[in-house]
């Protein structure tokens, strides 16, 4: 895709699924040697969101980084993160953000959808100003690869003022100042290997004070004719975290967490065409008897093959499998007109429970699944996709699932479940016109129970279906290995039911992103490789982001839902959300960014099923919620920049039920509003960083003439010593709930320390106290003190 | 006494630190090229940091150059020539000294960026802004011709002070004898002689340019360069 169809969208993205709406405006620029702070505001439905992660690369780079994001407060819109300076040399960077829900889903923003550009992070002139006192003496403008890469610049004009222990040195998009050789006058930077291709390199410095940077120095590096061996590279990170726990306080005060520790790494490596990746995560909270925290991964990459060991969440296709953990084995190979994928594993672990009078667990769950494409991605392709996930219920001892109750009858404390997906999709893609379109078709056979085993001939027999089961000569027993048939299954007689599809078609036209979806969803479809689908209904959506330039963004989309697809119920429920997001931003002005969400829902009577009966009651549901905000980086402000971010929301939520003709009553009618408040400083004379966030809200309940509020507020303060080496901090947040809540409050204090004794390591010390107070209900008031340790290391 | 002895020792460590500063960046070498740091031949590569009292020694078919970290200056050494590197910091800029013992050096150096003198047996020149060739015969004639800028020459003998400006090339015997006259074709092509040798790398290059025949099979052509 052509470069300027990707720089669109960097100002912001909405999201347009899902239940989150969230607004981030892109910094677009980063200095280089300085690390990037993101924030994301969530101004609808945050409290599904269990983690928020920033995943950044190189642009050009396969291998996605991972930094995580943190939220202010529960109560707060903001998230906040960070992209490493270590990352942001003078290259292109790109990122999005992966949102994990409490759910278990998980999506990007902007979606995953090969249309819509991530956002990009472009370098720009580094903090402070330029300066001419770095000369350059190897001014070849190209050299062969043979002669090997030297950067010597002289900074002599600039002595006594600069430091040079500040010095940095940034070449080909890496901070090389580690293996630079920086005497009193003059910096050497030697590559023996150079790369071919196009070089830059830049140095930052500190001169009484001030940041100060040189020119950008461009070289080109032409083949050489000596062969040398292709260099490995490695990217990645080690990391070790520790937590301690305590709770002191009333009898009723919460329990303790348990104490943990967890090692993690991460590491990406490229050899020539080769990419690998080894994941590993170790916890202190693994158990057998749970589902596993433990993660490790081993991957492998070449032109036309994947292949990935150990914990792995493939995507094979929306229905089949796709962002479920698999921990096996996963195969892809592909090439311009063919792909062949294969994932075979465990879902879940076998577990078990068992008390004084109360024995269960949970089955292993194998997991298989397959995709077989034809055609070219960039084209006309069509893919045939199969997943299969059984309970093995060889993995429990049968008294963890079933016991014999004093009637004789089999009671099932767990059931082994067999599930199979077969589905097929087509999509026409044309990268010229910006046009892709695209269907699924699946279908589903479900089994709640595969204890009993397959059907027998004399049970078939009861249902008049033999000899052959749906009128087919085929035993149920041999076609066992598959899927197993018998009157668990749901429904018994596969249908309609069974099916879901979804057809769209996204588009980029004329500055518009556009995407129209539709789907139906049978009320037997069944797919445990993917997350929820809303059963038994059918949903269209439409979408539509819209960019003038990086001056303004706007977004809206429209979704309709509707369930009783088959028309078997006598209530249909009808759903309309409306949502639409708009962020202007001038360069060097504020930006300014507005939300609305609406969510509409009415019911019907289903004429189609006569039940006489039935009572009908009709309800109403109305919601909204908008949102204004503001933000401005004011750089103008002498020795404190500020970048400020402000927010003003309010909605209401009301719906009316019609019970049983006694005429519409309103069931809830709730009216909120909040402001948000976001500021951040980074004094430019010294090392001392503040941040202040504010969040105020109220919500006033008219049914029961109740009002709640809360506001908390966030203040953090971090100061560095020995040339950025130490770097203490202290925190302090405060939330307060009034009103009908009651007088409560939550007081957070934290003191730590973050220190970096080594290139690109991290140590962090926290202590983190917790208070509790309810001024209106005894023995509730408790205080926690938490204990954080934790080691990374980058390369 | 002992204060003054330790006082010594300090003053004497400054001074050894001081004299070790970079003074220059070796440029580009080919061929046969010796560096000689405090009487000991140095292994180097490309960017080599040049100390004060550094000597640069080229072979037969041999090239370096190198720049003054004031980046005022490129000095280039042609075969069998032998340079002494020196130079101190005055008033913030750098004061320069290029001391030729024998061989062909041409200075190419910017106005207005401090002090810059080449040192030959017999002579030292100074210059400001100016392009101009070195060259010190085994009999010790020192030789300057002068492609753009003016040079003055000092004959050390003497103390007799000599002007050559663009175009002029001027000629000092050991006795102080001296000459400066019109530079001659000779004198012009040497110049460019040398710089043409200094260019050519010891390996030859090759291109391969694939080509097709008209029955569509691809051949191709190789320049060795």
């Amino acid at each position: 895709m052509k470069r300027w169809y990707f720089s669109l969208l960097l100002i912001s993205v909405a999201m347009l699924s899902w239940g989150v709406v969230a607004i981030h405006v892109s910094p677009q620029d980063f200095s280089p040697g300085s690390e990037v702070e993101l924030l994301l505001e969530v101004t609808q439905g945050g409290e599904e969101l269990a983690t928020v992660d920033i995943n950044y690369r190189m642009s050009g780079e396969k291998i996605w980084l991972i930094e995580p994001m943190r939220h202010d407060s529960a109560d707060s819109p903001y998230w906040r993160g960070m992209i490493p300076a270590l990352a942001l040399a003078n290259n292109e960077v790109e990122y999005r953000f992966d949102l994990k829900y409490r759910s278990g889903m998980a999506e990007y923003i902007p979606a995953d959808s090969s249309l819509e550009p991530n956002y990009f992070l472009n370098p720009f002139a580094p903090q402070g100003t330029q300066s001419t006192g770095f000369v350059l003496l190897t001014d070849e403008s190209s050299i062969s690869a043979d002669e090997g890469y030297v950067l010597a610049v002289s900074y002599m004009a600039l002595l006594p003022d600069l430091d040079p222990g500040s010095i940095k040195v940034f070449v080909g998009g890496k901070d090389v100042t580690k293996r630079s050789e920086i005497s009193d006058s003059v910096l050497l930077y030697r590559e023996d290997k150079p790369r071919e291709g196009i070089v830059k390199a830049i140095v930052t410095a500190s001169a009484r004070g001030k940041q100060i940077y040189s020119d950008t120095w461009i070289t080109q590096v032409l083949p050489g004719s000596i062969k040398r061996g292709l260099p490995f590279t490695l990217r990645g990170s080690a990391n070790f975290s520790t937590n301690i726990y305590d709770v002191s306080g009333d009898e009723s005060r919460p329990k303790a967490a348990e104490n943990d520790y967890r090692s993690w790494a991460d590491l990406y490596g490229s050899y020539g065409i080769l990419d690998l990746q080894t994941n590993l995560l170790i916890s202190s909270l693994e158990d057998s008897n749970r589902q596993p925290v433990n993660r490790y991964t081993f991957g492998l990459q070449l032109p036309y093959l994947d292949v990935f060991a150990g914990d792995y969440s493939p995507n094979l296709s929306k229905y089949t499998l796709s962002g479920k953990n698999v921990r096996g084995l996963h195969g892809k190979f592909y090439a311009e007109l063919i792909e062949l994928s294969v994932s075979h594993g465990e879902s879940m672990r076998a577990t078990k429970y068992e008390d004084e009078t109360f024995k269960t667990g949970t089955f292993k769950q194998e997991a298989m699944a397959a995709r077989f494409r034809i055609g070219s991605e960039n084209g006309f392709m069509v893919g045939i996709n199969g997943s299969r996930h059984r309970d093995i219920v060889s993995s429990l001892d049968e008294a963890f699932y079933q016991y014999t109750d004093a009637l004789g009858d089999t009671v099932y404390t767990a059931m082994a479940k067999d599930n199979l997906v077969l589905s097929m999709d087509a999509r026409l893609n044309v990268p010229d016109q910006h046009v892709m379109m695209g269907v699924e078709v699946a279908g589903s056979l479900y089994n709640h129970n595969t204890i009993p085993g397959p059907i027998t001939s004399a049970e078939l027999d009861e249902y008049g279906l033999a000899p052959g089961f749906a009128g087919m000569e085929l035993d149920p027993d041999s076609f066992a290995d598959l899927f197993v048939i018998n009157k668990n299954m749901e429904p018994f007689m596969p249908g309609r039911a069974n099916l879901a599809w979804n057809a769209y078609l996204r588009m980029y036209l004329a500055n518009n992103f556009l995407n129209f979806e539709y789907s139906e969803t049978g009320s037997a479809f069944n797919a445990l490789g993917t997350y929820a689908q809303l059963l038994d209904s059918r949903m269209l959506t439409i979408s539509d982001q819209m960019s003038l330039g990086r001056l303004l963004t706007i977004s809206a989309s429209y979704s309709f839902s509707q369930d009783n697809l088959t028309g078997h119920k006598i209530e249909t429920n009808n759903y309309q959300n409306i949502n639409a997001q708009a962020v202007l931003r001038y360069p060097k002005l504020p930006y300014f960014k507005t939300s609305f969400y609406s969510n509409t829902g009415k019911n019907k009577m289903n004429s189609d099923v006569a039940d006489e009966s039935y009572v009908f009651s009709p309800f109403n549901r109305d919601s909204m919620n908008m949102s204004f905000g503001l933000g401005y980086n004011f750089l103008q402000i002498p020795y404190v920049p500020t970048q400020l971010d402000i927010s003003y929301r309010f909605g209401n939520d009301f719906s009316e039920l019609n019970n049983e003709g006694a005429g519409f009553q309103a069931q809830t009618d709730n009216k909120n509003s909040g402001i948000s408040f976001s500021l951040n400083n980074r004094y430019t004379r010294i090392p001392l960083r503040t941040q202040l966030s504010f969040v105020s809200s109220n919500n006033k309940n008219s049914l029961d003439d109740m009002e709640y509020a809360n506001s908390s507020i966030f203040l953090k303060a971090d100061y560095s010593f020995l040339a950025n080496k130490i770097k203490p901090y202290v925190s302090f947040r405060t939330t307060g709930l009034s009103k009908d809540y009651g007088s409560q409050s939550y007081k957070n204090y934290n003191l730590g320390v973050e220190s970096y004794p080594i290139h690109d390591m991290t140590v962090t010390a926290d202590l983190g106290i917790r208070s509790y107070a309810n001024d209106d209900t005894d023995d509730v008031d408790y205080s926690s003190t938490t204990f954080r340790l934790s080691l990374s290391q980058r390369f | 006494m002992k204060r003054l002895c330790l006082l010594v020792v300090i003053l004497a460590l400054a001074a050894m630190l001081m004299a070790a500063d970079t003074v220059a960046v070796l440029s580009a070498s080919k061929g046969k090229v010796n560096l000689e740091r405090n009487k000991q031949d140095l292994k180097f590569k490309k960017g080599e940091l040049l100390q004060d009292q550094d000597i640069l020694r080229t072979k037969a078919e041999s090239f370096a150059a190198y720049k003054f970290i004031d980046a005022s200056s490129m000095i280039k050494l042609f075969s069998n020539s032998v340079v002494t590197i020196s130079a101190t910091a005055q008033s913030g800029k750098l004061a320069k000294k290029v001391s030729v013992d024998r061989g062909s050096v041409l200075a190419s150096v910017k106005s207005g960026t401090g002090a810059f003198t080449v040192h030959t047996p017999t002579t030292v020149a100074s210059v400001k802004g100016t392009e101009f060739m070195t060259r010190v015969d085994a009999e010790g004639i020192s030789m300057f011709t002068v492609t753009d800028g003016e040079v003055e020459i000092q004959i050390k003998s003497t103390g007799e002070i000599l002007s050559a400006s663009k175009g002029k090339t001027a000629i000092i015997s050991p006795k102080g004898e001296h000459v400066v006259r019109d530079s001659s074709p000779e004198d012009i092509n040497a110049i460019e002689q040398a710089e043409l040798e200094a260019n050519q790398t010891t390996a030859p290059s090759t291109i391969r340019i694939p080509v097709k025949d008209e029955a569509g099979n691809t051949k191709y052509i190789e320049i060795t360069y």
